[in-house]
């Protein structure tokens, strides 16, 4: 398996565009599962895409891996172990950076789910430049990041995809309905959606989370040989 | 390498990840390994084979753990017997060709 930065990883050329210039998406898996998981579950997605599927540097044991571990404490957020988040940020921070080198600038997207989707979301809120979009299941922006955030006009119009189970035992639902009001008054380019799932991922959130793609990649499309378009043209926001 | 060892030994690990006193004679092949049987989570789950790991000097496949279910102690102990068992078999067959 090839390694970039300290994380293996696998691949899925895309079915329709040359490799070269096909977009990317990168998958985030979540708390003791494996590349495998969302490169299996994303196989119908849009073939345009090139797929990148990022093993965890934590392992937990075959075919479980973490980016961190955490204690649940009924009542409370998540307890994490802070410096194995911090660590594995660092170290995907810099696999995302070299992704998107070598890419071109804007053409990397992020699925992240649960561990992977708050992953998926710091990168995105602390590199937004990286990347072109951010969609993330059933994860959560940890206090840090949230403490943190770069000038709203770094995240203005950027797309995310935010799906959340209304039953989720590990990131409640009001978590999730809290962190759509903090990116809705950041201004990104938002789609929110819930679903009646707990912590899962579901066949309605990928079906949805695809065509959320699909429509990112038409637009990228359309605004192809016209400079500075995304930012100030796409606030498509979705009710959930 | 002998199964019953291997079988043994899988069985006092996964008895060990409940906390419980080793006694693997108690139990049988039909023993649910979660709810209902030992009350072993799924985290403790995968520990047990990490420490399998570590005694026998393999490595589990990712995806063959990942798509196997295993529900009861007989499905636990067939998997790992077969693996520890190729593993056995890949090492003398490496040595026979390096001698």
């Amino acid at each position: 398996m090839p390694m970039m930065h300290g994380l293996s990883y696998v691949t899925r050329e895309p079915a329709r565009t040359d490799a070269a210039d096909a977009p990317v998406l990168l998958l985030l898996h979540g708390f003791a599962t494996y590349e495998n998981h969302l490169l299996d579950l994303t196989q119908g997605f849009d073939p345009r895409l090139s797929v990148v599927a990022v093993r965890a540097p934590l392992r937990i044991g075959p075919g479980a891996y973490r980016w961190f571990y955490f204690d649940l404490v009924p009542g409370e957020a998540p307890r994490i172990n802070a410096d194995e988040e911090a660590q594995s940020l660092r170290t995907l921070t810099a696999f995302v950076e070299a992704l998107a080198a070598r890419h071109a600038p804007k053409r990397l997207y992020l699925l992240g789910h649960s561990q992977g989707g708050t992953m998926a979301l710091s990168i995105a809120l602390t590199r937004p430049s990286l990347i072109a979009g951010c969609a993330n299941v059933n994860g959560r922006i940890l206090p840090k990041i949230a403490a943190a955030l770069p000038p709203p006009e770094a995240l203005t119009g950027l797309p995310f995809f935010m799906g959340h189970g209304t039953e989720n035992p590990i990131v409640p639902i009001a978590v999730g309905r809290r962190m759509r009001a903090r990116l809705e008054e950041l201004g990104v380019d938002l789609t929110h959606r819930e679903y009646p799932i707990g912590h899962e991922i579901s066949a309605e959130a990928l079906a949805d989370v695809s065509e959320w793609l699909s429509a990112k990649l038409d637009e990228e499309g359309r605004s192809a040989g016209r400079s500075g378009t995304r930012r100030s043209s796409s606030h498509g926001r979705v009710p959930a | 390498m002998k199964t019953d060892e291997v079988r043994r030994f899988a069985i006092e690990t996964l008895l060990k990840a409940k906390r419980q006193e080793a006694a693997a004679d108690t139990i049988d092949d039909a023993t649910p390994i979660g709810a209902g049987g030992l009350g072993v989570n799924s985290l403790a789950f995968l520990q047990t084979f990490v420490i399998i790991e570590d005694r026998y000097g393999l490595t589990f496949d990712d995806a063959s753990v990942a798509n196997t279910r295993f529900s009861t102690v007989g499905e636990f102990v067939a998997f790992v017997s077969e693996a520890v068992g190729a593993h056995a078999a890949r090492n003398v067959a490496q040595n026979v060709g390096g001698a």
